[in-house]
């Protein structure tokens, strides 16, 4: 697709497209990563120990491995016709559990609004998330219509957060950052003050 | 009229400089970024120094050496998708990134083909062209912000077309592009900006659909 320049109002100048953020690579620009796949392993078998007779005689089609690339597509499962729609979506925060079912504060993050309180199943959590649950952990629930081959059907999943942030030394060196700016306040003494007192 | 959504999903694009056999399903597991059952049931198509191209259940997964692009394939996990992509490059924090964009891409089915035409005829001034092409109809159309001097909020580029995923011949799709530059190339910048116009980037892609629909002339 050609690139297209916008006249701004304001200098006269062109303003340049944004590069890239918005479009995949299109299939020429992934075939070529594929040209140059391909070129960089033959140059391995040209330039490789291989003795001369060996690379004379045979051809170095038959070298090269059964490998089937992988066809990237530009779209989503077009074909299988993957997707969803009508779908809710809550992020949660757990306040109390026990064996059975745990509670929630939910945000609605679709339509807004107040939080809602809710009390689900513990059966309702992947197994591999249950590590996860805990008093203050964060999850993210959605229900709503799933399309798959052609096939409607109702879906609600529940799948809590897996969030890397700070490290370690990060947290140490935010606090020390917070220890800085505190001493930079003097303390004030409210009853001598004279200008409060005016 | 304000049309219901048929289907959303979004994706985030990354350029700069990077390095494609780091990021892969088990790496991700490594990392506890993502669940075991999904790194050993990941479709992976390519692991290699120029490209890798993996597909977890709920998110596709493309890096280049200087484009990377996570998309999500259910409207319930563009959350997850964001905690995915903060996690990893927390990890990965000196990453030089030079721009990101969250792109939306939101169908809408109308609800007959007259009105999916007149939509057409509604954004732009097709049947000028009648007396010199034979029944003109609008393929494409894309707007721009012209933002120059404020990057904190990003850009905005909307394409309209017909839709590729509701391949009913009434349905459109807005597919939006919102670009950062991320000037100072710190992964921390931009983890930063993104977490901070995330719900922003959304409430404006519904905003724009909404107003559109408001206005349009069917």
């Amino acid at each position: 697709m050609e690139s297209s320049k916008t006249l701004t109002a304001k200098t006269g100048n062109w303003i340049e497209e944004n590069s890239l953020t918005k479009y995949e690579l299109t299939l020429n620009q992934n075939a070529n990563i594929y040209r140059k796949l391909v070129g960089n392993y033959v140059n391995l078998v040209n330039h490789s120990t291989l003795p001369n007779e060996n690379k004379e005689s045979a051809k170095l089609e038959s070298h090269l491995p059964e490998f089937k690339f992988p066809t990237l597509s530009n779209h989503y499962d077009i074909v299988q016709k993957k997707f969803s729609k009508k779908v809710q979506r809550w992020q949660g925060v757990v306040t109390k559990f026990d064996n059975s079912t745990f509670e929630a504060r939910l945000k609605d993050l679709t339509n807004g609004g107040t939080d809602e309180i809710a009390i689900l199943e513990i059966n309702d959590i992947s197994p591999e998330d249950k590590e996860l649950l805990s008093v203050g952990a964060v999850f993210y629930w959605s229900a709503g219509y799933h399309m798959d081959n052609g096939q409607i059907y109702k879906r609600s999943d529940i799948r809590f957060q897996r969030l890397i942030t700070l490290d370690s030394e990060e947290f140490e060196s935010a606090l020390n950052n917070v220890d800085i700016l505190l001493a930079k306040f003097k303390p004030r003494d409210f009853d001598n003050d004279a200008s409060l007192n005016k | 009229m304000v049309l219901e959504r048929e289907s959303y999903n979004l994706g985030i694009v990354l350029l700069g400089s990077f390095n494609p056999v780091i990021i892969t399903p088990q790496w991700l597991f490594n990392k506890k970024i993502i669940r075991e059952t999904e790194s050993e049931t990941a479709k992976i198509e390519l692991i290699h120094p120029e490209i890798t191209r993996f597909d977890l259940e709920w998110v596709s997964v493309q890096i280049t050496t200087d484009r990377v692009e996570f998309r999500s394939k259910r409207e319930s996990d563009i959350e997850t998708l964001r905690d995915l992509v903060v996690s990893i490059f927390n990890v990965l924090k000196e990453t030089p990134i030079d721009a990101f964009g969250i792109n939306h891409n939101c169908h809408f089915s109308l609800r007959s083909t007259t009105e999916y035409i007149n939509f057409g005829y509604w954004l732009s001034p097709v049947r000028q062209f009648d007396t010199v092409m034979q029944d003109p109809r609008l393929l494409k159309v894309e707007y721009v912000e012209n933002i120059q001097n404020d990057n904190s909020k990003g850009m905005f580029r909307l394409t309209i077309t017909p839709s590729d995923l509701i391949l009913d011949h009434k349905s459109v799709v807005f597919s939006f592009n919102h670009h950062f530059q991320n000037t100072d190339k710190q992964t921390s910048s931009f983890i930063n900006t993104l977490i901070s116009n995330w719900s922003e980037s959304i409430t404006k892609v519904n905003s724009i659909c909404e107003s559109i629909w408001n206005q349009a002339k069917l």
